[in-house]
């Protein structure tokens, strides 16, 4: 290796010149290249020539490998661009330089046509698969009428309708009472009026089309409707309400003034109600102290104790009817708690103002004050249990950021502590107000919602919904950097995307299993397929259908073979003449006939009455023969063997002809005790018109013989069940031209249509 | 008292106008309102099972092309519309067969042909008479329509005669032994085996033919779908004649020595004889030689067999006194089995399953009570002649049964026995002469070959599996591929043919060349692809020479 290095090495400069000469070798070539004598408009194909033989003429090599002999125009360019007065041509140039491109080298021709061709397959495949769908129908419709006259198909199917002659009939008195009787037993679905109304026309199918997507059009409005005002409820802006508000009462005001003026009584009544609803606003106490005078009040307050006594004042009024309904309450729930509020009612000091009531006004404050504090000291004691947990296992990255968390929202309550001693007073009037602690809440600008208020009770609780923050944070966090990461994932998968929604939603109108119907699983065909595989079919039908077709066979032959083996088993000739027979009370025929029978029929009678003598005694003998018989019969199927020697009692030599079978030896050891002896297999004469394979679109023997069970003929069927089972595939109807189907047969696809109706319009006209 | 008989009247007064008013508006609200019961029209599954074809159903999945799978899927609806149409169509039967009932303490054996007589109308009474002849024991035949018929003496006396309107045809006498008579597929033509040959006669009692290839023939049968005259013969040979040509169709000697009881299952068309060992043998003209079944159905000679009308049931009577009635799709075990006092010389099946055994000079009737697997044969009717009987026949559609006895022949009524609602299509018996015209063009058209005689008749529809079996065997699973093919050289050949071979081989070269070439070219135009992509991708200019450039260390 290392020497052929060395060699190679050495080799060096003299290869480069051996390279260069064999190439100039190469160059050589017999047609020369062409010389402009005249200018020439036209570049003949055939003054083509390699380009790299002539050396590197072609700009994109010139740039790269000037050759020493050749001029490179761009080394032209570049010396021009220093002169001044050229620079511009030379911009020119570098511009056109860069735009234009070397057109590639023609395809060979056989290439060129190839592909032509596949191109040409493919968009006339595509161009007729648009008949595939209806093509698939004809092939597979019961029956076909030529000519089709697939533009009339209307949605009753009744041929008849196109005249309008035979809508008409004459209803006959019982028709009459029949069709009473029928809607009186199956009352007809009412139709929706939309399509009552025009049941009159004719509607093709693509009329009815068009009317359901006109239906389905509405629907879709109306449900926009729904969800608009839905959205409209949902809108969370103070202001908007309040102007909607406003609006509306103006509106109402204006359709009572209306109605004022046209129905006074009706607007009395709309008053009552307008009323009504007002003291039953007013009368639920939300407007305690929310209303523009207490605002106003409380402003005042700061300064003016009088102020203050009279929202006090305003606030007992409202805790007194609040009381008041609570003990009616109380007083309907029950009645054995009475001795107990009869000792409260004694007491004045308590009537006035009850302890727990303080509590209730207060409670809201102080509950989420004792709360926060048990909630600090447990965060106190989980953090050092964590900090001593923690030391042994590596903190999570989730842990941390958790921790971070804690520790933050520690320091905002801290914050809260300070707040909440400051707004204490303004708290105690708050209550429990929802309006008035947004407010708050945005005064003080605190962060931390009434999650931790009222209902969490156990510092666990809290705890765990710092957790859920921290995950929620972690949440927003990843959110934030899918956003950033989404304009780029999508630039890339939007096609894609794009691609499966259309093969989603559209299924392929032109696709010839669009029109076919999807079977619904049906719980048959799970057991088929658990059959498959448990059962070693599947086995066999992986097999070639040659060697299915054989294991059919064979199993059809044991079949047979185990009901004859049945046969045998069960019945033992002595067995079966044990059977119990009932007895006939049966008349004796009369024995005086004997009396003037003649000498012949005498002679049969009296054998008869020998053989029923006979039948006293055994019967074994025919039995005994029968068996006999049955045995030989049997021996007769056995496999025999020859034991006839070649050349044995016959002349030796070439050319002797076998001899018939002489010496067979039947097996005369199976004895079979059969009563019945049935010839099963069918004879020859029978076998000439059986057939030997199974025929094109069955794979199995049972298939084929259960499509053949049942009879067709017209003595074995009702009539009309004959005419449907040997209804023609194809009627032509005579005297008619039938045309190759045309583009009508087609579904019209929704622009197709509209090209057709905008066609059709100005011919109207 | 006068006062309440006014208020009385007053108030009936009222409740008159009260009544008929409310009279009235019940009877408009009657017409209204009436509560309507409508038959709803799906079928039960008893209904249906009736009518099934059997329950063979096709494996979609191992059917070939959905094009097939469509196409049987369709076949198999309109298999079961066939099935709901002929249940329906049940509804169009109306015609039912009554029966005797007898009142309480009364037996309907207790009555006599002449106490129904009485109480049946006249046409039906009319149909029950008697003949009294002299020419000994009596063979009769009825028509498949059930409208003539034809009696023979043992002692040569002949005759055929519309029986209902007792015109006669003819009546003469062979002056030789009458064994036996068959009506052929009209009512113009009967079979006579006397005491050599068959003799054919139209109903004028002209001799049409002389069939001597039949001869000593003690039992006839004739198959009407087949166009088959059966014949068993004294020396135990059987013969088919096949009508409609006039040739045999197959002859050839039974298991037993003699025949004396014979007839044929209308079901299968096989021929059944009865031997006296005991053994039931079905033969069919397509096998010969060799029973297609033989059943041992009694330990002594067999007297009396019958078939019923669609050839399900076989009854058997032996010498042993035993009446059994078999399924004769399987002879595994008798289905029931009866006892009698005496041996039963004659059995008769009706188209309504009522039996009717003949023992010695009475005729006993039984019927079938009960339905399903419940049944059970009830004594019918009893009735005694004169003389033994020697062969009794129900006649079709009728409720009559045929006795033909040894001093002559008479006809009675069997209410019930025979079917009420009968098929004009199949057998009408009220037919013209243009209707039985083309009824026998129309049978003739649609005869049966012999050849499809067998106990199953379903086997036609199914594959012959033991040649099916030979052909898959004989079938190479591997195909030769043609270099081997060609490796065999024929040696006696012309040299014209071996051109034409050779010709042959060549073009089929020329084609793997040609394909292979093309296979080449593909892969060329790969190469070259690829090569254009690298070159592409590449910028260096290549050369022809550039293997030999110094490879660049990566």
């Amino acid at each position: 290796m290392s020497s052929d290095e060395e060699n190679f090495k050495v080799n060096k400069a003299s290869h480069k010149k051996l390279l260069s000469e064999i190439n100039d070798i190469v160059k050589f070539q017999h047609i020369k290249k062409p010389k402009r004598t005249e200018p020439a408009v036209k570049n003949d194909e055939f003054h083509l020539i390699k380009t790299k033989a002539l050396g590197n003429e072609n700009d994109d090599d010139s740039v790269k490998k000037p050759n020493k002999k050749n001029v490179a125009i761009t080394a032209l360019a570049n010396l021009v661009r220093k002169n001044e007065s050229q620079k511009k041509i030379s911009s020119q140039f570098q511009e056109t330089f860069k735009k234009t491109k070397v057109l590639k080298k023609p395809l060979e021709k056989i290439h060129a046509d190839r592909i032509q061709r596949s191109i040409a397959y493919d968009s006339t495949k595509n161009k007729l698969s648009k008949w595939d769908a209806i093509v698939t129908k004809n092939k597979n419709a019961d029956q076909l009428k030529f000519p089709l006259n697939y533009d009339k198909t209307f949605m009753d199917g009744d041929d008849h309708k196109e005249t309008g002659f035979s809508k008409f009939r004459y209803k006959t008195k019982m028709v009459q009472e029949m069709e009473a009787i029928h809607n009186e037993c199956f009352p007809k679905d009412e139709e929706p009026e939309l399509l009552k109304n025009d049941s009159a026309e004719l509607l093709t199918l693509e009329e009815m089309k068009e009317r359901r997507k006109e239906l389905g059009r509405l629907k879709m409005r109306e449900s926009y409707q729904i969800t608009k005002k839905r959205l409209q409820g949902k809108i969370k802006s103070k202001k908007y309400h309040r102007l909607k508000k406003r609006e509306d009462i103006k509106q109402k005001l204006k359709e009572f003034e209306e109605l004022k003026a046209i129905n006074p009584e009706a607007a009395l009544k709309e008053l009552e109600k307008i009323d009504k609803q007002r003291i039953q606003e007013r009368v639920n106490l939300r407007h305690k102290n929310t209303g523009t005078w207490a605002k106003n009040m409380k402003i005042r307050a700061k300064y003016d104790t009088n102020a203050q006594q009279e929202i006090e004042a305003q606030l007992q009024i409202a805790r007194d009817l609040t009381q008041k309904q609570q003990k009616e309450s109380s007083d309907s729930d029950s009645d054995e708690e009475m001795p107990g509020s009869n000792k409260n009612a004694d007491n004045p000091w308590l009537n006035g103002k009850n302890p727990e009531d303080e509590d209730d006004i207060f409670g809201g404050c102080r509950k989420f004050w004792e709360e926060k504090n048990a909630n600090e000291k447990a965060l106190k004691k989980l953090r050092k249990v964590n900090e001593k947990q923690t030391v042994p296992e590596e903190p999570k990255p989730e842990n941390n950021e958790e921790n971070g968390k804690i520790e933050n929202s520690g320091t905002e309550k801290s914050d809260e502590e300070q707040s909440m001693s400051e707004n204490d007073d303004e708290l105690s009037e708050n209550s429990s107000d929802e309006n008035t602690e947004s407010q708050n809440n945005s005064k003080n600008g605190w962060i931390e919602e009434d999650v931790v208020s009222s209902d969490n009770e156990d510092p666990s609780n809290f705890i765990n919904d710092l957790f859920d923050k921290a995950e929620e944070n972690i949440n927003k966090k990843l959110d934030s950097k899918l956003k950033e990461l989404k304009p780029k994932l999508l630039t890339v998968t939007k096609p894609e995307k794009k691609r499966k929604k259309t093969l989603k939603n559209k299924p392929d109108v032109n696709d010839p299993k669009y029109l076919e119907f999807e079977r619904e699983a049906q719980l048959g065909d799970i057991d088929e397929a658990l059959n498959e595989g448990s059962d070693d079919q599947e086995q066999v039908t992986r097999l070639p259908p040659s060697k299915k077709l054989k294991n059919e066979i064979q199993q059809l032959k044991e079949d047979k073979k185990s009901f004859m083996r049945g046969t045998k088993d069960e019945i033992d000739p002595s067995s079966f003449l044990n059977i119990k027979s009932k007895h006939l009370l049966t008349s004796i025929p009369k024995t005086q006939e004997l009396d003037d029978v003649d000498e012949e029929e005498y002679a049969t009678l009296a054998a008869a009455n020998k053989m029923s003598l006979a039948e006293a005694f055994e019967n074994d003998d025919i039995i005994n023969d029968f068996i006999e018989d049955v045995e030989a019969e049997a021996s007769k199927n056995q496999i025999t063997s020859n034991s006839t020697l070649m050349g044995w009692g016959s002349w030796a030599g070439e050319g002797i002809k076998e001899k018939k079978r002489k010496f067979i030896d039947r097996n005369p050891q199976i004895k079979r005790k059969d009563r019945v002896i049935v010839n099963t297999t069918p004879h020859e004469s029978l076998k000439k018109h059986l057939i030997s394979s199974v025929p094109f679109p069955f794979t199995t023997i049972k298939d084929f013989q259960a499509s053949m069970r049942a009879p067709i003929g017209k003595d074995f069927n009702p009539s009309s069940a004959h005419s449907k089972l040997t209804m023609e595939s194809v009627i032509t109807k005579a005297g008619t031209i039938i045309e190759p189907m045309s583009e009508e047969a087609l579904v019209k696809t929704k622009d197709e249509r509209k090209k057709r109706k905008f066609m059709k319009k100005p011919i109207a006209r | 008292m006068e006062d309440t008989i006014k208020v009385d009247k007053d108030d009936k007064k009222q409740f008159k106008k009260k009544f008929s008013k409310y009279e009235k508006f019940t009877a408009k609200s009657n017409f209204e309102r009436k509560p309507l019961k409508l038959q709803s029209l799906d079928l039960e599954d008893h209904q249906l099972k009736k009518y099934e074809r059997g329950s063979g159903k096709i494996n979609k999945n191992k059917i070939r092309t959905g094009f097939f799978k469509n196409k049987l899927f369709e076949q198999e609806k309109n298999f079961q519309y066939a099935v709901e149409q002929a249940a329906r169509a049940e509804i169009l039967l109306n015609e039912d067969s009554g029966y005797l009932m007898a009142d309480d303490g009364e037996e309907t054996t207790e009555f006599t042909q002449d106490d129904i007589k009485q109480h049946v109308d006249i046409t039906s009474a009319a149909k029950s008479f008697k003949l009294n002849l002299d020419f000994g024991p009596y063979n009769i035949n009825y028509t498949r329509n059930g409208r003539h018929l034809v009696i023979g003496g043992k002692k040569g006396h002949l005759a055929a005669f519309d029986w209902i309107s007792k015109k006669l045809y003819c009546e003469f006498n062979v002056m030789e032994e009458i064994m036996d008579v068959k009506w052929l597929h009209l009512e113009t033509m009967f079979a006579v085996a006397q005491k050599k040959w068959v003799h054919f006669y139209d109903n004028k009692g002209t001799e049409i033919h002389c069939i001597k290839k039949m001869n000593e023939v003690n039992q006839l049968e004739f198959l009407p779908y087949h166009f088959l005259l059966a014949s068993g013969s004294d020396n135990g040979w059987l013969k088919w004649l096949d009508v409609s040509i006039g040739e045999m169709v197959a002859q050839f000697p039974s298991l037993d020595d003699r025949i004396t009881l014979m007839r044929h299952n209308p079901g299968n068309a096989t021929i059944s004889v009865g031997s006296a060992k005991g053994i039931v043998s079905f033969w069919s003209p397509a096998v010969h030689r060799k029973p297609l079944a033989t059943i041992l159905c009694h330990v002594a000679p067999i007297t009396a067999m019958a078939f019923n009308s669609d050839g399900s049931k076989l009854a058997t009577a032996g010498m042993d006194k035993l009446v059994k009635l078999w399924d004769t799709r399987s002879f595994k075990e008798p289905l029931t089995q009866y006892k009698t006092k005496a041996i039963v010389h004659n059995i008769a099946l009706s188209q309504r399953n009522v039996m009717a055994l003949a023992i010695g000079d009475k005729c006993e009737i039984f019927r079938t009570v009960g339905t399903g697997n419940i049944q059970s044969i009830d004594s019918y009717l009893k009735h005694s002649e004169n003389s033994s009987i020697s062969s009794i026949q129900y006649v079709p559609y009728e409720d009559i049964l045929g006795i033909g006895t040894k001093n002559g022949f008479s006809s009675i009524l069997v209410p019930g026995c025979g079917e009420a609602n009968f098929d004009t299509l199949e057998q009408n018996p009220f037919r013209t002469k243009q209707q039985r015209r083309e009824h026998e063009v129309k049978a003739l058209l649609e005869k049966i070959p012999s050849d499809l005689i067998t106990l199953d008749a379903s086997q036609i529809v199914n594959v012959d599996i033991e040649h099916l079996e030979e052909k898959l065997d004989k079938k190479p699973e591997v195909q030769i591929p043609i270099s081997k093919l060609n490796e065999k050289k024929t040696s006696k050949r012309s040299g014209v043919d071996n051109a034409k071979i050779k010709q042959l081989q060549k073009a089929e070269e020329k084609q793997h060349l040609l394909k292979a070439a093309k296979q080449e070219e593909f892969i060329e135009v790969r190469k070259q692809k690829k090569i254009k992509r690298n070159a592409d991708t590449d910028d260096s200019d290549t050369n022809v020479l550039d293997r030999f450039r110094k490879k660049s260390k990566k």
